[in-house]
């Protein structure tokens, strides 16, 4: 660490501490120094002295030459306890008397003369003195006086200690000192600092406690200033984001009512019986809102990212589900552009992870379908790879490579930047909101990943990108695991592409097999003839249809008539899209047993394998919860009573016709105060709740119902939009039970309708099917009365009389199966039976159930189970089956004829009628009509007195309009808007064709 | 400066006296008993100090007797080149007690035993160094007296008759000689 980087309190402590230290240290450098010096010359001066007086007293000694006399003198130097040795030298410098102080000591025994001119020298521990010894001016000898420097060093060394000790007190107190004054300048800056941290994370009320007029202090005031500016900053930023996100959400509202009205009636529309212009121009209305409200939900999505609203939604879930729903979705799209989609399912498609399964599909939705986009000809491979593990978490590698038109590295630099594609080019061509990408890049970071890409021009693109999820170990699916007979059964592969060959491979490998690829017929059939020449044939064979030269039906072909044995090996064609039923009949024709469409769905795969090898194990292949079949939920929950709190009118109008189409009994409520009012007073299987309501919303009703004990079961789901205000999670907090996006869709309504409606007596039509006889007494349309083959009374018994539902239902059938027995009695004139005949049969047989067709079931019934019998007795069922079906099919024909022959009478009459009279005030029934229709869109009851003044006003109109008066009354009077809305629309059709008339 | 030099010289020159004598003595064998005896008798003018009245001026001579027979012979002749605190030495032979208060230093010759009373009752209270190298001349009322310990020449000193005559004797001197008590009284 450098000083520079230590804080302002170390450095202001260190600092002071150095400067006292330094000033310390030289004063007791000095004092020991001179301390020094001066002893010694003390000692210098007293061993001198000495020195002198030894002389003087020692030179009769000296001249007398009497040594004793001298050694006594010298030892009168005993109490001098610094010197150690005095020597008298005589006149001719011989040793004259000496004196030790320590008279073993030997160290410094021999003393020399020094030169002449030296009298004083300091040699190591010793200080050494010499003295010429006068008599008057004759020299008679010398004295020599060694003195230890003991005591002065041994001075030194307490003066030194002594200093040090000084030293080290004064430095600590130094150091306190140092401490206290420090905090009088660092401690501002601290507080200052840590309120700037707390500033930091946001917190702009934290108080500042800095109160001196110093500089920090004026510093401190600055900074309170602008933290205060900043918290009004940001409270305004706040309001002003807020008031952005209520906008989003207000206006997803506006969009999504419209929006909801479009899909939703377009989408009843398809259902009626239109003309095939019209179908088109209804497609293309259903299939361009659709996009508009994916532009739409691409746009909040951003903006809630853009506002950090998004939060992720963690369930338990299997990768394998989210391929194969991402391989169903796509199944048309790339079949129509002729791409091989291959998702690559390996070991972790079997993880059970926990985390945000949509918005990983979001993600891969938006890469294959860009990849779809940009991709004219050849594949697209999704691949998911291990990259970290631990105890629970997991961290995956999902890739989308494609073989499109790529990027160059320019536009790869800039593709994850909001609102921007490759170029603007790109843009015209391809379309697109160009927020896909950048969402995926926010999404992908929320699971604590990166996305990147790798891609050249013309080349094709990689995009890559990593998630993070929460692993359940041992929670691995026990599905797709074949019985032990099985395992290690030797399959083929036949595909002439590389990447979906080793894709279908590593499912089998998956499923235990043992997979060999072939990329060409041929070669399928030299490794089926080496491998049963090696004793270790092959059982399986897939193979993929569209193949060039030989394609999959000459090839399953060959196998089957060629090879020896060769018809002993089960063969599966895999199909593009939409293509088995063209092929269906060719391929079981050569002998194919079963079919599998492109891009393969694992489990479907897995599927069809257990059923052509006979094998009865669980079924891998799950309905997804939005693929709930409408007439699934007839049969389940058919008759159940629903609440419909809603309060646009439109919207009410669209929920009811799908909920009617499920035969359901619908009531309505237009806010949460009438719901209330309604639920106390009746008995609902379900309610289904708007959120924005004026009056009451629907979290307030929803409280106040939960709060009522005996509606705390009751099923409520929300209807929330798909926005920014967090509709869901609040539903479930006042205690709904689920939700569905809105605008409606109508499998997720199903699926949540399956989910929550309980089970209860006349609940589910197969139930009354075989259960109890309902009353009979229900009205039967005259039209309907004489349908042979078809039980109608039964029908409309269990579809509450809902004749407009059986009529619908009658439709549906004779359009899908109107050429069934053709394309079956085809295949058994051939001679040939199929999984696909099976599966028509067993389809129609359940479908005969759901209209009533009983005896067309039963023929069905009886052929299905037939189907192994001889070929006398097939045919014998089949004719019968024949026979059944026919005589439905006239009857639906007839009914619909005489329907279009009503409808037709209808209008002829309406316009024989508008050449009779036309009497009335236009301008009021126009402006009435108007009221009603606002009136009827509100439920409201003043619509009864509307009517009455339409009625009375409108009795001198054509009889065709009184006919749908009376009608719109009884409808009024059942509280049926919807239907009464109908009747008003047809009312005012008739007259204002019939006013036209009139003027012209 | 000038000054210093000249001490030094002076000093230098003394020293190449001593030396050169003691180098004849040397040359000529180990200094006989006189030779030390010579040597000793200058010496002793150093460490007592006459009155200054026994002076007449600067230039009177530092007097050095010997009465009876030298036994020095020529020795004592090397003194007559040295000086005593500045005075140049003159050396005296006297026969008898006459001009004995004349010395400064006077040597009592072994012959002069019998004269005893008679040199003594003449010097006495006089500023006179008596010296001799007879046995009991100290204690018979001389000063200072040559013995022989061992193979050195010691000196006995009779330190009251010393102060009596107003001499005064350094305490380093006294130090060395063997301090001896007069058998008499007062002479």
């Amino acid at each position: 660490m450098t000083f520079q980087n230590l804080s302002i309190r170390t450095k202001l402590t260190g600092m002071m501490t150095l400067i006292s230290g330094i000033t310390l240290l030289l004063a007791t450098l000095t004092f020991t120094v001179t301390n020094y010096f001066s002893e010694q010359q003390k000692l210098r001066k007293d061993v001198q002295i000495q020195t002198r007086i030894i002389a003087l007293n020692s030179r009769a000694a000296l001249v007398f030459d009497d040594p004793d006399t001298a050694s006594s003198i010298l030892r009168a130097l005993e109490p001098a306890t610094s010197i150690d040795k005095a020597t008298l030298f005589s006149e001719d410098k011989i040793i004259f008397a000496e004196y030790h102080r320590n008279p073993n000591d030997t160290s410094h025994a021999q003393v020399t003369l020094m030169d002449k001119g030296e009298t004083v020298r300091f040699e190591s521990d010793w200080l050494i003195i010499q003295e010429e010894i006068l008599l008057g001016e004759e020299v008679v000898g010398y004295l020599v006086i060694q003195a230890n420097l003991y005591a002065l060093q041994d001075e030194i060394g307490w003066s030194v200690l002594l200093g040090t000790g000084v030293l080290s007190v004064a430095l600590l107190i130094a150091l306190i000192l140092t401490f206290w004054f420090q905090r009088i300048i660092s401690g501002p800056i601290e507080s200052l600092r840590m309120a700037s941290i707390e500033v930091g994370k946001g917190r702009f009320d934290t108080t500042i406690e800095v109160d001196s007029e110093d500089e920090i202090g004026q510093l401190a005031k600055t900074f309170r200033k602008m933290v205060s500016d900043l918290a009004d900053q940001r409270t305004k930023l706040e309001q002003a984001t807020r008031a952005k996100s209520e906008f989003l959400a207000n206006m997803s509202h506006e969009i999504r009512t419209p929006m909801n009205a479009v899909i939703g009636l377009s989408d009843l529309a398809l259902q009626g019986d239109i003309s095939s212009q019209q179908r088109d121009y209804l497609t293309k209305i259903s299939n361009s809102s659709r996009s508009l409200l994916r532009i739409i939900n691409d746009i909040l999505d951003f903006s809630k990212i853009e506002a950090g609203k998004l939060e992720l939604e963690s369930t338990d879930f299997y990768l394998r589900e989210v391929f194969e729903h991402l391989s169903d979705l796509f199944r048309a799209q790339t079949a129509k552009k002729h791409l091989e989609l291959i998702l690559c399912v390996s070991d972790e498609c079997r993880y059970e992870l926990y985390g945000d399964s949509l918005r990983l599909e979001q993600v891969l939705l938006n890469l294959i379908g860009n990849a779809v986009k940009f991709t004219d000809e050849g594949e697209i491979e999704v691949q998911v790879a291990t990259v970290e593990e631990s105890s629970d978490q997991v961290v995956l590698q999902f890739s989308v490579r494609d073989t499109g038109i790529g990027l160059s590295p320019e536009h790869a630099a800039k593709l994850f930047t909001a609102f921007s594609q490759a170029d603007n080019s790109t843009t015209r061509k391809f379309g697109g909101t160009g927020l896909g990408l950048s969402i995926s890049q926010r999404l992908v970071e929320m699971m604590s990943g990166q996305i990147w890409v790798e891609s050249q021009t013309g080349q094709g693109s990689t995009f890559y990108f990593t998630t993070t999820f929460n692993r359940r170990l041992g929670g691995e699916e026990h599905d797709m695991i074949p019985p032990d007979e099985m395992e290690h059964l030797r399959a083929l592969v036949v595909d002439d592409n590389q990447s979906s060959r080793q894709a279908l491979s590593r499912m089998l490998t998956l499923f235990s097999f043992i997979s060999v690829e072939a990329a060409s017929g041929p070669e399928a059939l030299t490794a089926i003839h080496l491998a049963a020449e090696e004793g270790k044939p092959f059982q399986l064979v897939l193979v993929d249809w569209l193949m060039p030269d030989m394609d999959g039906i000459e090839t399953i072909r060959k196998i089957n008539n060629e090879i020896p044995n060769g018809n002993k090996i089960k063969t599966v064609l895999l199909t593009s899209f939409d293509q088995e039923e063209s092929y269906g009949l060719e391929g079981a024709e050569v002998g194919v047993d079963g079919f599998v469409g492109k891009p393969v769905n694992c489990s479907l795969l897995f599927d069809t394998i257990m059923d052509i090898f006979g094998m009865d194990v669980a079924k891998a292949f799950r309905i997804r919860q939005d693929d709930v079949d409408p007439t699934e939920v007839i049969k389940q929950i058919g008759g159940a009573r629903v609440l419909l709190v809603e309060d646009n009118a439109i919207n009410r109008q669209v929920a009811c016709e799908i909920l009617y189409g499920i035969g359901l009994q619908v009531e309505v409520a237009e806010d949460g105060e009438v719901a209330l009012e309604k639920v106390s007073q009746e008995t609902y299987d379900v309610v289904l709740m708007d959120i924005q309501m004026p009056k009451m919303d629907g979290y307030e009703a929803t409280r106040l119902m939960r709060s009522d004990e005996q509606l705390a079961m009751l099923p409520i789901i929300a209807m929330t939009a798909h926005a920014m205000t967090g509709d869901y999670e609040k539903s479930l907090e006042v205690g709904m039970n689920d939700h569905v996006p809105k605008p409606i869709d109508k499998k997720k309504l199903y699926a949540a309708l399956i989910k929550w409606v309980r089970p209860r007596e006349g609940l589910g039509f197969s139930k009354v099917e075989e259960e109890s006889q309902p009353d009979v007494g229900r009205v039967v349309p005259e039209e309907m009365q004489q349908l042979s083959g078809l039980d109608v009374q039964e029908a409309l018994d269990r579809l509450n009389g809902n004749d407009r539902l059986y009529y619908s239902l009658l439709s549906e059938f004779y359009r899908d199966y109107a050429g069934a027995a053709e394309q079956i009695g085809t295949l058994f004139d051939e001679g040939e039976k199929s999984v696909a005949v099976a599966s028509l049969i067993h389809t129609i047989k359940g479908m005969a159930g759901n209209i009533s067709a009983n005896e067309l079931a039963k023929q069905a019934l009886a052929l299905e189970k037939g189907l192994d019998d001889s070929p006398d007795r097939q045919r014998e069922l089949f004719n019968l089956f024949g026979q059944a079906l026919e005589q439905v099919m006239d009857s639906i024909a007839r009914l619909k004829q005489h329907k279009e022959k009503v409808e037709q009478e209808k209008i002829r009459s309406v316009e024989g009628a508008i050449e009779e009279e036309a009497g009335w005030d236009a301008g009021e029934v126009s402006s009435l009509v108007l009221l009603l229709s606002a009136q009827l869109g509100g439920q409201e009851i003043a619509s009864e007195e509307s009517f009455q003044r339409l009625r009375s006003l409108l009795l001198p109109a054509s009889e065709e309009v009184q006919t749908l008066v009376a009608q719109l009354g009884e409808q009024i009077d059942r509280f049926d808007f919807a239907e009464a809305q109908k009747s008003l629309t047809k009312i005012s059709a008739t007259l204002a064709l019939e006013t036209g008339e009139q003027k012209s | 400066m000038n000054r210093f030099h000249a001490s030094l010289l002076m000093v230098l020159a003394a020293l190449l006296v001593f030396f050169g004598m003691k180098g004849g003595m040397l040359l000529a064998g180990p200094p006989s008993a006189y030779q030390l005896k010579t040597a000793y008798l200058y010496h002793f003018t150093k460490f007592v100090q006459w009155p200054a009245t026994v002076f007449a001026d600067e230039r009177t001579p530092f007097r050095l007797c010997v009465v009876g027979v030298d036994p020095f012979g020529k020795l004592l002749d090397v003194l007559s080149r040295k000086k005593v605190k500045g005075r140049s030495i003159v050396i005296r032979r006297l026969e008898s007690a006459a001009g004995l208060t004349a010395c400064h230093l006077l040597f009592v010759s072994q012959s002069e035993e019998g004269q005893w009373q008679k040199i003594f009752s003449t010097v006495s209270q006089k500023p006179v160094l008596t010296v001799s190298d007879t046995e009991g001349f100290a204690r018979r009322g001389g000063m200072v007296n040559f013995v022989r310990i061992g193979n050195k020449l010691r000196f006995e000193i009779e330190k009251d008759r010393v102060a009596e005559a107003g001499l005064k004797m350094s305490a380093t001197m006294l130090q060395v000689g063997q301090l001896v008590k007069s058998d008499r009284g007062s002479p």
